[in-house]
């Protein structure tokens, strides 16, 4: 019903016009009707003047229903109707629909070219005659007001053709408009029947929607298996790319671990080196070192041999002068028997004296006697002589010997001496080597801590590699599991089974890339993405 | 030029270092022992560092080792003649074990100080 009203509305602007046109012709009528009721009173009467009675009173009948039908049109319809003619929606359709019936049937064209080329025509001629009517019954109002008979009859002789024009006119216009009715009637039978087909072809249209949205959902269906291949895709993109920054971080690192390798051994090499000339140098020292304290030895012994050297050959002297003064006791004791002795042989001269001849042989033997005495005497002061120069020479080269004992001794000193200087000068020698050795091995033993200790950062890299690619594992097993449920659950054809699998999907991607970033994020939360990964310590 | 320190306990030596240098267009500092050779780094901030290895007080290894630690790319040249046992290649081939820019054996010629000098300061 709408839609009829809206059709008739849109291709009628000429009949709306001709409607508002007749409406005010037929105001014009009634005023001419009751002139001519007055004039008809009066006494004078004619058939033109019942013709033209009857045919406004049939053009009123038929503006009343045009305007009737007009403006009841769409008072028929209630508020709720209007909302929904206005859908939005429905609208577009029809419209649309419209449009394409339009276009392809010609009917705008050839209903509007076959209506409102002559209706406008008669519109103006109609306006035309109005107004000019409008003009000679102003004309005729005002001859009856001043009541001039001759003004009266030359505006009623004026005014009577252009009755005659002006019905012949509406006559033109009758004509036409049942033209145009029958032409409406044609059109809107066409419309009714373009609406039937077009009801069809909607139905037939809503038909092949319905194919078509079983078709849509397979296209879905389509739709979303290839979002699913996409997640497949996306997952096997950041699988991969992870996998590229695993094997780049393997790489790298394999890379580094050969250099500091490389460098390692070269400074171990030169340690090495280093080393070995330095502990031919050390035995070189020590050598010097070693002879220097075996003649510090030597000379310490000597030393501590001095003493009991010199109690020696005090005691032998001592004991060479108590031999000698023992022998002086002998000589004494022999001086002694010799003084006796002579004593005696002076006694026995003296007895054999008083013996007389026979006294002669024992004077013999007193004289020979007192000759050994005294040649006793003698011998015991030859050999006190003897003690004494012995005992003289004893004390004497002791003394010298003594002498030449210091003479050594401050010669050993002077050597000893040297001795220290020089165990000095190798013990400052030996320090000043010592710590140069232990500086530099010290050094390059931070060297060597700290390409080890990056070493190891580097081969504990593997474990973050491990880590990565478990995690890879991990997501890519969901996927095959989930892979194999979904053709299982498509082989048995069971419910919606691919919006599932796609949002189950999502979940091991959503999963799999929160989980990677958590974890890069937990490695290096300030690190820009470009920086290398961190080592983790573990 | 640059400006070197020169660290010597031998007075005509560090004295011809000096003269040596100061004609080649570099600014030079001296020091007689290791001890002053740091107080004389910290107050001029030398651009090149030449030590003898024994010293009183503070010797040469431990400047350099010092030294190093401070600043790991100080150019450094370390001269020695050696003493008694220790002898000039291993004072040198320690020195360049703890990282030297270059080594002279005492004596040595102007050039090979001057090619010295201009290696280490990558001129």
């Amino acid at each position: 019903m709408v839609a009829k009203s809206k059709n008739i509305l849109n291709f009628q602007n000429g009949a709306g016009r001709i409607l508002l046109i007749s409406t005010s012709l037929m105001l014009v009528l009634i005023g001419c009707a009751v002139f001519f009721s007055f004039y008809l009173e009066t006494g004078s009467s004619s058939y033109r003047e019942v013709l033209f009675l009857g045919l406004a009173m049939v053009i009123a009948l038929s503006s009343q229903w045009f305007l009737l039908k007009t403006i009841q049109t769409p008072q028929i319809l209630s508020p709720e109707e209007r909302v929904h003619a206005t859908n939005e929606k429905l609208r577009h359709i029809l419209n649309s629909i419209t449009r394409q019936v339009e276009s392809a049937l010609g009917i705008k064209n050839t209903a509007v070219g076959n209506i409102e080329h002559p209706a406008d025509i008669l519109a103006a001629t109609l306006i035309q005659c109005v107004a000019t009517m409008s003009e000679q019954v102003k004309t005729l109002l005002s001859a009856l007001q001043m009541g001039s008979n001759e003004t009266l009859e030359e505006a009623r002789q004026s005014f009577i053709p252009l009755i005659d024009k002006t019905a012949e006119a509406i006559t033109q216009y009758l004509n036409i408009s049942q033209n145009i009715d029958s032409q409406l009637r044609e059109r809107i039978n066409e419309t009714q029947q373009l609406l039937l087909n077009l009801r069809s072809e909607l139905a037939n249209v809503t038909q092949r929607q319905a194919q078509q949205k079983e078709s849509s959902d397979l296209s879905m269906s389509i739709r979303q298996m290839c979002s699913i291949i996409e997640t497949h895709l996306q997952i096997d993109n950041s699988v991969d790319t992870q996998l590229q920054v695993v094997a780049h971080d393997t790489n790298e690192s394999a890379m580094m671990l050969i250099t500091l390798m490389r460098d390692l051994s070269d400074e171990a090499r030169e340690l090495v080196s280093y080393i070995s000339s330095s502990m031919s140098n050390i035995r070189s020292m020590e050598g010097g070192v070693d002879d220097n304290v075996a003649f510090i030895v030597r000379i310490g012994r000597f030393i501590q041999e001095i003493p009991i050297k010199i109690q020696a050959d005090i005691q032998s002297v001592q004991g060479a002068s108590g031999v000698i003064d023992g022998l002086g006791y002998l000589v004494d004791s022999i001086k002694e028997i010799s003084f006796q002795t002579d004593i005696l042989a002076v006694n026995a001269a003296i007895q054999a004296a008083h013996a007389g001849e026979a006294g002669l042989g024992f004077k013999i033997v007193a004289d020979e006697v007192r000759k050994l005495a005294v040649n006793s005497n003698k011998a015991a002061e030859m050999i006190e002589a003897g003690l004494e120069t012995a005992r003289h020479t004893i004390q004497h080269g002791l003394k010298f010997k003594f002498l030449d004992e210091i003479m050594v001794q401050m010669d050993e000193a002077a050597h000893v001496s040297e001795a220290v200087k020089k165990l000095e000068e190798s013990h400052e020698d030996m320090r000043q080597y010592y710590k140069t050795l232990f500086t530099v091995i010290n050094r390059n033993n931070t060297k060597l801590a700290n390409d080890i200790s990056e070493i190891l950062g580097s081969i504990q890299y593997q474990d973050v590699v491990r880590q990565r690619i478990e995690r890879i594992q991990v997501a890519m097993q969901r996927r095959n599991e989930l892979l194999q449920q979904f053709a299982m659950e498509l082989e048995n054809s069971k419910g919606n089974i691919v919006d599932d699998f796609a949002e189950q999907m999502n979940i091991v991607l959503n999963n799999y890339i929160e989980e990677e970033s958590h974890h890069n994020n937990s490695l290096n939360p300030n690190a820009a993405e470009d920086q290398p990964p961190k080592f983790e310590l573990f | 030029m640059a400006k070197i320190l020169v660290i010597d306990d031998e007075e005509q030596l560090r004295d011809l270092l000096k003269q040596m240098l100061t004609r080649d267009g570099h600014e030079v500092v001296t020091a007689f022992d290791g001890v002053e050779g740091m107080r004389a780094f910290n107050q001029s901030h030398p651009d090149l560092v030449i030590t003898d290895i024994i010293m009183p007080n503070k010797d040469g290894i431990e400047v350099i080792t010092e030294l190093l630690c401070r600043k790991p790319n100080l150019a450094i040249i370390a001269i020695s003649g050696g003493r008694r046992a220790i002898t000039a290649e291993f004072n040198l081939e320690s020195a360049e074990l703890l990282g030297v820019k270059g080594i002279l054996s005492k004596p040595f010629t102007r050039d090979q100080l001057r090619e010295a000098v201009n290696q280490a300061l990558g001129l």
